[in-house]
């Protein structure tokens, strides 16, 4: 598989991710969007004050970070969180389903309340405790 | 060079129109109820197709056997059975032998015996009750 190919695939599985992001998700990325759009003036520098043209001023490591800046960048990286916490746990499912669908044992032993009873009166309810 | 499609461009997978050959090949069984399941139902089984191929040919089997029984299932049975599914896959190997014996063994028993267990009737000291 060459680099190209790589590239694809990974826009494919990207594509494919943003489509079906949970709506909650969705609203939170849009509305970080828009408040880091209207918090934008330009011509005046993203942290602090930059007057001075000195480095560390520009980057207001001296005064602190602008709180209209700071707020949406919070809420940009509570949704990155929120969402690589909800594709992990969906891949953590779908590996679930794989091994359940492939297993030895039948779907019906899963679904059916008696085979749980009858597992509890062996030796496999002595190794849950 | 190979023009990569920009995100967001479409959604590919959603409707079965847009699946692969590869992935209406595997995701077969599935092909009447597909319009009926959610999004996050297709993108389930889309990934599940993505590691489809390098499974060994008899889970392959299985799964194609399966994949119509478990989506006929209600959202429910299926939290259920992965419930079970997972404290089942934390025994021991050998426990895992136990299982396939213990499933074989309720198998085995009289349907009003196994419908007492569904109900939880059952006591380990009844007649026709699992020996401890």
């Amino acid at each position: 598989m060459n680099e190209n190919e790589v590239a694809e695939r990974i826009v494919t599985q990207i594509d494919q991710d943003l489509a079906d992001l949970p709506q909650p998700i969705v609203q939170k990325l849009q509305a970080a969007r828009l408040a880091a759009v209207a918090a934008y003036r330009p011509g005046r520098p993203l942290w602090g004050h930059s007057r001075t043209g000195n480095a560390l001023n520009g980057w207001g490591l001296g005064r602190g970070l602008n709180a209209r800046l700071v707020l949406p960048a919070a809420i940009v990286l509570a949704s990155l969180t929120g969402l690589i916490y909800w594709q992990m746990s969906s891949h953590h499912e779908e590996e679930l389903d794989t091994g359940l669908l492939a297993g030895e044992l039948p779907i019906h032993a899963y679904t059916d309340p008696g085979f749980e009873t009858w597992l509890k009166h062996s030796n496999y309810a002595q190794s849950q405790q | 060079m190979t023009t990569i499609a920009p995100a967001y461009a479409e959604a590919p997978g959603v409707a079965w129109s847009k699946l692969t050959p590869e992935q209406k090949s595997i995701l077969a069984p599935l092909q009447q109820e597909w319009d009926k399941l959610d999004t996050e139902r297709r993108k389930h089984w889309i990934g599940l197709a993505a590691r489809y191929p390098g499974l060994p040919p008899d889970r392959q089997q299985r799964i194609q056997q399966r994949m119509h029984e478990w989506v006929s299932l209600t959202p429910e049975q299926r939290a259920q059975a992965i419930e079970r599914y997972k404290r089942m896959k934390q025994l021991p190997p050998e426990k895992h032998d136990q299982l396939h014996q213990r499933w074989r063994e309720y198998q085995e028993l009289p349907e009003e015996q196994r419908q007492k267990l569904r109900e939880g009737r059952a006591t380990p000291g009844s007649p026709g009750s699992p020996a401890k």
